[in-house]
């Protein structure tokens, strides 16, 4: 019991923490060295690491794709997706894919004379499901060590710690104060409740001994 | 434009129901705070008058119109957030 208990615990904040990861934003400082669109199929599970930039997009199997493509200061490769998010969800209001694509190809530069650009994205990569993170906005920088801070991701994590933190306090309070007397009041009554029938039986086999001849 | 109309019919439900919780929690809040006053004050005389009084003056004050801070927060942050994207 108390093992499922806590695998279940785990299991809960690692997909909390899975999802905070994907959805809020990051920065990485990269050279953007070339930008591509694909026709991208859309028909199977990894549809929800997609976006939806219209309504009419829920419905497409297929559809292109804009994709920008970056190394970083290490000379690692890093693909981003340029997609709307639209109204839907995560929350990026994004609308201004091609804007961004055009921003995209105006910071194209070599490795001889690179040009540093902050790229806040939010989501994964990951080879295996092709899937992207999704570029948000670009702005150049001055080399690859000046990365900005990511102050919405750390207000919003404090202040849902906060919140979270709030809302433990008083559901335990409130426990202590109405479930937990609740419950030992009940098995008061179910021990009282015990000890009349035991006693009761005791009488009633007396009587019943009572009748045997002895 | 119907992703946009969903939104915001959600969000316009939601922050409702918020809303109106608030505002009810609030209220009751005052009314506790007025009889704890007359029982500390030892108060004599209308006490059912002198909290209708009370929550009448809640009714108009600044306090109670703050609540609506619960629809002015949440709309401007997105209306925030899509400047921020998408203008700058």
């Amino acid at each position: 019991m108390r093992f499922i208990k806590w695998a279940f615990l785990i299991t809960f904040w690692v997909l909390f923490g899975a999802f905070l990861h994907y959805t809020l934003p990051q920065y990485d400082v990269v050279r953007i060295v070339n930008t591509y669109e694909e026709r991208q199929e859309l028909n199977d599970w990894t549809r929800i690491f997609w976006s939806k930039p219209d309504d009419q997009s829920a419905q497409l199997i297929n559809r292109d794709v804009q994709f920008i493509q970056g190394v970083r200061p290490s000379g690692r490769a890093i693909v981003y997706r340029n997609e709307d998010t639209g109204w839907s969800w995560p929350p990026y209001f994004k609308f201004d894919t091609a804007n961004l694509y055009t921003d995209a190809n105006d910071s194209i530069s070599t490795r001889a004379n690179p040009e540093w650009v902050a790229v806040m994205h939010y989501g994964w990569r990951n080879e295996f499901l092709s899937i992207f993170p999704n570029a948000v906005s670009i702005k150049p920088v001055a080399g690859p060590e000046d990365k900005p801070t990511n102050w919405f991701s750390i207000i919003f994590l404090v202040l849902l710690a906060a919140v979270m933190w709030a809302i433990y306090v008083r559901w335990r309070r409130f426990r202590r104060a109405r479930i937990d007397p609740m419950l030992e009041s009940a098995e008061d009554s179910l021990y009282a409740a015990g000890d009349a029938i035991s006693e009761r039986q005791g009488r009633f086999r007396r009587w019943l001994d009572s009748w045997k001849s002895k | 434009m119907f992703g946009f109309i969903r939104l915001v019919l959600i969000l316009l439900v939601g922050l409702t129901v918020v809303y109106g919780a608030v505002s009810l929690y609030s209220r009751e809040v005052r009314r506790a705070k007025l009889k704890r006053r007359w029982k500390d004050k030892g108060l004599t005389g209308d006490r059912a008058a002198f909290i209708q009084r009370g929550l009448r003056q809640y009714d108009r004050s600044f306090r109670r119109k703050l609540i609506l801070l619960v629809y002015i927060v949440p709309l401007g942050a997105i209306a925030l957030l899509v400047y921020v994207i998408n203008f700058m």
